[in-house]
């Protein structure tokens, strides 16, 4: 047999198998092992009980591997199915988790708004380096870039179908891209200055454009004109949603203020104020979300709504009840500037995301930042939440776009 | 005798690069583009910040611009506000530090001169909180231009504290720095004038959380 131990390890041996003998009256075989092993006749004390030793500690070792084991696997556990796992979530309960399945590199400037295509597999993100580009989110596979607008490009918006993009930047133009030949089929211009804000209605007949010029404008698809010209907000508009049923339409400004719109009379419905900073984005809230924003609010009457989220620079996110022009109450939590927030499909939550750096889910019943990740590198500027596949994406200064997978 | 320091002053392009110009030009572009809450301007002790792990961690998440050009003295600075990089924002909290390169000033001349920057910013941002940082050491052991800059922080104490409740000059913790009243570390001060990541820490975390205070002063 080939030894393996070096010749002070075998010595040693030698003398530990020595002290066992000795130790037990193995006197003749010990004799024999000394003439063998050319061992001297006396066995130093220090090698008292070695050899049982040697032998204990290897099961003592085993156990403590066993346990640490069996912790790993706890651990590994409690990591990967402190959600449910993926066959057993569901529409309405599913989060984004934590790692983000993917962290998508190619803007060379920061990320300013992104948005999942509302069909396909497919996302887009605009950055201050003045493209557009296209990602698959299933894959993480680079699609494409948009190149045509001059300056940052600030807010992208796709029609229901998803035939349409449009796009607006600090070139203060809108241009209206076809989604399958990718080419840029219209560019509209009419706003003095910025262009931070774009949305469709829900027909796709016209677009809407929020600007530092303090206004917002309309824009007919077909012919490119702008139709209407809403005026009302003191300061840059910075964006502009559609309420669900197309006849309203909510902006937010740094003048504090969001107000909601009357879009067939121009005129403004109500005013919201109470924020004490810039008014960075606001949502409409689906259907689905009505009661536990009731529960929320507990107030005795309740209300249909419709309801609305602002999130500002002055870190919190407000609630309103549209039908009344009415606060229902803060959520607070972020640290720094709230830079974007969408409902949860299912309505129970509220997902936003700021400079602090963080993406969080809020629990709209109770109120309660229930879950927060540590998103980016830099403040995360925009994210998006897929309709009906489980998957939340987000864009930051730090120059990606990273997609998260809900369980 | 007439000050220079109280001139806004473009100083040549001597070496011919025209990279004061130009870094001036990025200023301007950056003023128009960004929404900052806190400016900081000055000279290289303000541009060199932005290069570190403290502006990074502790500055950039309060929405910053940093307007330090190399080499600057008072004079130039004067010039840069003068020529508009305050006018297309509007920030709550405005630093300074310049003066330590008006090297052939007397503390007296640099002292009005500051005086005359912090009325100009004031008269661009009336509404901003104006953040005048003391001079700081120069030199490993004490000698005469860092004697001049003590004498500079002593004249600034008195006349800044005429100007406006808005102003306001912050006292560094400098036996955080200087050893013994007289010296300063190459671990600090890296080449015995400009901060290394230590020295930005030492001397630049202080004036952040003062920063921090004034905002969240002006929440209440």
């Amino acid at each position: 047999m080939k030894m393996v131990l070096s010749q002070r390890q075998r010595d040693e041996l030698n003398k530990a198998v020595a002290d066992y003998l000795l130790s037990n009256g193995y006197l003749s075989a010990l004799e024999g092992l000394k003439k063998d092993a050319d061992l001297p006749e006396e066995v130093e004390k220090k090698y008292g009980g070695l050899l049982e030793k040697k032998w204990t500690s290897v099961i003592r070792l085993q156990k403590k591997v066993i346990e640490l084991e069996s912790k790993l696997s706890e651990a590994e556990k409690e990591y990967v199915e402190g959600a449910p796992t993926r066959a057993k979530r569901s529409p309405t309960e599913w989060i984004p988790r934590a790692p983000e399945k993917f962290a998508l590199s190619g803007h060379r400037s920061p990320v300013i708004k992104v948005i999942f295509h509302p069909v396909f597999s497919l996302m887009a993100s605009c950055s201050e380096d003045a493209t557009i580009r296209l990602w698959d989110y299933e894959t993480g596979e680079y699609e494409r870039a948009l190149h045509g607008h001059l300056d940052s490009v600030q807010d992208i918006a796709f029609d229901s179908t998803g035939k349409l993009l449009v796009s607006c930047s600090a070139d203060m133009s809108l241009k209206l891209w076809d989604t399958s030949s990718h080419q840029c089929i219209k560019t509209m211009q009419g706003h003095d200055h910025n262009v931070t804000g774009v949305a469709f209605l829900p027909n796709s007949d016209f677009v809407l454009s929020a600007s530092r010029d303090k206004t917002i404008k309309m824009w007919e698809v077909a012919t490119g004109y702008c139709v209407k010209t809403f005026t009302g907000h003191r300061e840059w508009v910075r964006q502009v949603k559609v309420s669900p049923d197309g006849t309203l339409m909510a902006s937010c400004s740094n003048d504090h203020t969001a107000r909601v719109w009357n879009l067939a009379s121009k005129e403004t419905k109500c005013e919201l104020r109470a924020h004490d900073h810039t008014v960075e984005c606001v949502a409409w809230a689906p259907l689905a979300a009505s009661e536990g924003i009731n529960e929320a609010a507990a107030r005795g009457n309740k209300s249909d709504g419709p309801f609305l989220v602002t999130g500002s620079r002055d870190k919190t996110l407000k609630m309103w009840d549209v039908s009344t022009g009415s606060l229902l109450f803060t959520l607070v939590g972020h640290d720094n500037w709230v830079r974007g927030v969408v409902f949860h499909p299912g309505g129970k939550y509220l997902v936003s995301c700021g400079d602090d750096k963080t993406l969080r889910v809020w629990d709209t019943a109770n109120k309660r930042n229930m879950k927060t990740l540590e998103a980016h590198a830099h403040f995360v500027t925009s994210l998006d939440f897929h309709r009906s596949h489980p998957y939340v994406v987000t864009g930051s200064v730090d120059k990606t776009v990273k997609v998260w997978e809900c369980r | 005798m007439s000050n220079p320091c109280i001139i806004p002053t473009k100083p040549g392009d001597i070496i011919g690069d025209d990279r004061w110009l130009n870094q001036h030009e990025h200023h301007l572009q950056l003023a128009k583009e960004s929404e900052p809450e806190v400016v900081l301007i000055g000279d290289s002790l303000i541009s060199c910040l932005c290069i570190t792990q403290v502006w990074n961690e502790l500055f950039e998440p309060l929405h910053c611009l940093n307007f330090g050009v190399g080499g600057d003295k008072v004079e130039h600075c004067l010039w840069r506000v003068q020529d508009g990089v305050l006018d297309s924002i509007k920030p709550k909290v405005i630093v300074i530090l310049v003066g330590t390169n008006n090297t052939e000033d007397s503390s007296e001349h640099i002292a009005d001169g500051i005086v005359a920057l912090v009325k100009l910013v004031q008269v661009k941002q009336p509404n901003a909180s104006v953040l005048v940082l003391e001079l700081l050491p120069r030199g490993k052991q004490i000698n005469k231009l860092w004697e001049k800059n003590l004498a500079t922080n002593k004249c600034l104490e008195d006349r800044l504290s005429a100007i406006h409740s808005k102003v306001k000059l912050f006292k560094h913790k400098t036996d955080d720095f200087v050893i013994d009243g007289k010296q300063i570390s190459v671990t600090d001060f890296f080449d015995y004038i400009h901060l290394s990541e230590s020295g930005n820490r030492k001397v630049f975390g202080p004036v952040y959380e003062q920063i921090k205070n004034i905002l969240t002063d002006l929440d209440k």
